[in-house]
């Protein structure tokens, strides 16, 4: 277990392009980070920077307060699992999760109680003397986690370890991983593009869009209280609406195209900067509620079990509205909707900051 | 290293036997392969052959000892306690060529130097002949120990379960 600073971190590829701008984070021990985003933002490559198999063109990596930044991949005491499990395939799964150890010529001994040991943790105990290729596609991945126990090392890296399984697998390995963190209390440090297991494996999250640190927060922050409308956006499924609008009334009313709603104090106050000046509402899916003034018409329902969803047209403003349980509205049909302003959001329709 | 730390230490040097291959014994077969196709080059690059009926029956032997020396190989290094029977069972029968094929070709090479074999090579083909012979019957008593202490030790797990 180990800490990591990285100290205003860059990659600059050659040819200038810049992968990663100013990464600056301070994980705690047995933290798990998640960094989230979507494809070609960078999170990858700090991963990779992270592990070593990447050079950092500016700034310095910290792993317990020692300078990583010029060390080499193998002395850094971290381990990869990759999307692709990476296996020997000519190997046994006993041979594969003891090979790094017997590289390093530890004592066989040694090696089979660690192996013994990761393979009880992982269920794979049954599986050992079998090749890869005999293995489903999660019994693989746990294989590439066993990979990584077995070496004990300082910080786990995942680099999109549930992409390659199917939705149901996600879940199952997703809950085995959290299960593994909360076992080994070890710094681990995940990449996905998936926002959902962002939100359910996060210490803490890091949402990265073209190579900039949008936010980092707890997975409730991120999720609650986004830093900018990319965050809000990106993290939530359904997204969240965004309704480009004014504020008028001497800052008691919020207008769009299609309808308005008079603010609350608390909205007051927040947006006294803004009267007169174009914004941008962010509500999610879950934060309307039935009954109020805007008039919604239901153009296709969706139900999810647990809950609804419905996309709605205010006009010509789309939305797309969740309700709890498993309710019926026909097509076309309208519906009255409100907003529960206290979880509604407000962004700068120039910066697209969250107003604050 | 006190008693218990030494039981323990033999308990899972068995344990391991159960994730990995006997490739001690697959090695000692494979030596005995290579010996024998060594001894066999030697034997026909030094000596003018005359195709006949022995010398069929000479290719035909190799080519069947190989063969077996291959299979059991592969049988030994998954702990198979029937194939260390057969690897002293070829072990024994190239100890009989040992009598039989350098003295025969030394015998012809004394008469007759171009069908023979002189003192230096037949001292090469025995030691080829022994070495694959020693290493068949070696990797049979290492498949016999070890599989009889991994058996006892998977009786052990079995009745522990």
């Amino acid at each position: 277990m180990a800490t990591l600073k990285l100290d205003h971190v860059k990659k600059i590829y050659d040819g200038g392009v810049v992968a990663v701008h100013d990464f600056d984070i301070d994980i705690k021990d047995g933290e798990f980070i998640v960094i989230v985003g979507p494809s070609g933002c960078g999170k990858s490559t700090t991963l990779r920077m992270i592990a070593g198999l990447e050079e950092i063109t500016e700034g310095h990596a910290y792993v317990d307060e020692k300078e990583v930044t010029n060390l080499a991949s193998k002395d850094r005491d971290m381990a990869m699992v990759f999307q692709n499990y990476a296996l020997y395939a000519h190997m046994t799964i006993y041979q594969n999760m003891a090979f790094s150890l017997t590289l390093r010529k530890t004592d066989k001994i040694e090696i089979h109680k660690k192996v013994m040991a990761a393979a009880e943790i992982l269920n794979l105990k049954d599986q050992l003397n079998k090749k890869p290729k005999q293995l489903s596609g999660g019994q693989r991945q746990r294989v590439a986690l066993g990979r990584a126990i077995v070496r004990t090392p300082k910080i786990f890296l995942f680099d999109e370890p549930l992409s390659n399984l199917d939705a149901k697998l996600r879940v199952t390995m997703r809950r085995e991983i959290k299960l593994l963190h909360q076992r080994l209390n070890a710094t681990m440090i995940y990449v996905t593009h998936d926002q959902i297991e962002a939100l359910t494996l996060a210490d803490r999250i890091v949402v990265m869009s073209m190579g900039h640190v949008q936010q980092i927060g707890s997975p409730l922050e991120i999720y609650s209280d986004p830093n900018n409308k990319f965050v809000a956006s990106f993290i939530g499924n359904p997204p969240m609406n965004f309704i480009d609008g004014k504020i008028i009334s001497d800052g008691k009313k919020f207008e769009c195209d299609d309808f308005s709603f008079e603010l609350d104090e608390k909205r007051k106050a927040l947006l006294k900067d803004y009267v007169g000046k174009n914004v941008i509402l962010g509500v999610r899916p879950e934060h309307f509620q039935e009954g109020g003034d805007i008039d919604a018409v239901v153009t296709m329902s969706e139900h999810m079990g647990a809950s609804t969803l419905f996309h709605c047209d205010v006009q010509n403003t789309h939305l797309n509205v969740k309700f709890e349980g498993w309710i019926d509205h026909a097509d076309n049909e309208i519906i009255k909707l409100s907003l529960k302003q206290d979880l509604i959001c407000f962004f700068d329709s120039e910066t697209e900051n969250r107003i604050r | 290293m006190n008693n218990f730390e030494n039981v323990e230490k033999k308990e899972i040097e068995t344990d391991i036997m159960r994730y990995k291959n006997n490739s001690l014994s697959f090695l000692l077969c494979v030596i005995a392969i290579v010996c024998n196709v060594a001894m066999f080059l030697s034997l026909y690059s030094n000596t003018a052959c005359t195709p006949n009926f022995q010398l069929g029956i000479d290719l035909l032997v190799n080519v069947i000892f190989l063969l077996s020396c291959f299979l059991a190989a592969e049988k030994l290094k998954t702990y198979n306690v029937s194939w260390s029977y057969v690897a002293f069972a070829i072990a024994g029968i190239e100890i009989l060529r040992i009598f039989w094929i350098p003295t025969m070709y030394l015998k012809s090479g004394l008469e007759d130097p171009l069908k023979g074999l002189n003192a230096g090579q037949f001292t090469f083909i025995v030691i080829m002949m022994v070495i694959a012979a020693v290493s068949l019957v070696g990797a049979g008593i290492i498949t016999l120990i070890k599989a009889k202490r991994l058996n006892a030790h998977l009786k052990r797990i079995e009745e522990g379960k």
